[in-house]
């Protein structure tokens, strides 16, 4: 079990320069019936052991993302910054390295529709999520 | 409790496609889609230093997120918050 459950201080940042992601997540809200409330317990239990396989809204062509990663990955290629985690350190996203990404994140993002690949191949259209809630859980199985 | 006003999606990094869905499958978080993001592209476009961290993007376009673990308590606090905003 690599996820704590403890609570930690708010550590939130309103960014500005998100919007421009956003824009794309308006659209349809073809998504809006996922099953989240057993999505928050077992993302902070992390404990059941269920399988449904119930992954819905997932589109089956493979991804071609490949090329609009280059400038970000070149641009922050870092070492990780994940030890502070454990202890619920808030980390700020360190203002100094953020500015020297910030110029090519936001081309890359600024695209009319941002398709991310699922873990099972299917495609995640952002811009289908315009008008909704939505909450990214962002995690590592390590 | 919130399947109807929240779409949740998980962003998985630094690994692969395999041990995402493994990893997936063990913990039961099959509920909802997840995003393979191997080289923590998106991660990057959120500013996303450690996991686990959260995104919240209400249907205003407002952006926050919470770098570090929330519990049970906070999440749910936070995703209310997100419907009420």
């Amino acid at each position: 079990m690599s996820f704590s459950v403890v609570n930690q201080g708010d550590g939130q940042a309103r960014t500005t320069r998100h919007m421009l992601l956003f824009m794309m997540l308006r659209a349809s809200k073809k998504l809006r019936s996922l099953f989240v409330a057993l999505a928050v317990t077992a993302i902070v239990a992390t404990s059941c052991g269920g399988s449904s396989g119930d992954t819905a809204g997932a589109a089956s062509a493979p991804a071609e993302e490949a090329d609009q990663a280059a400038p970000i990955e070149e641009a922050t290629a870092q070492p990780s910054r994940v030890a502070t985690t454990v202890t619920g350190g808030q980390i700020a996203s360190a203002p100094a390295e953020e500015a020297d990404q910030a110029a090519p994140i936001e081309e890359a993002t600024a695209e009319p529709s941002r398709v991310a690949t699922t873990v099972t191949g299917g495609q995640i259209d952002f811009g289908s999520f315009e008008g909704q809630d939505v909450v990214l859980w962002f995690w590592a199985p390590w | 409790m919130f399947a109807d006003d929240v779409t949740m999606i998980g962003v998985a990094g630094r690994d692969d496609a395999d041990t995402f869905q493994q990893w997936i499958t063990d913990r039961g978080v099959d509920a909802f889609e997840h995003i393979a993001d191997p080289d923590i592209e998106i991660w990057r476009e959120f500013r996303i230093t450690s996991q686990p961290s959260f995104v919240f993007i209400n249907n205003d376009g407002t952006i926050e997120s919470h770098i570090g673990p929330l519990g049970l308590e906070g999440l749910t606090a936070r995703i209310n918050e997100l419907i009420a905003a």
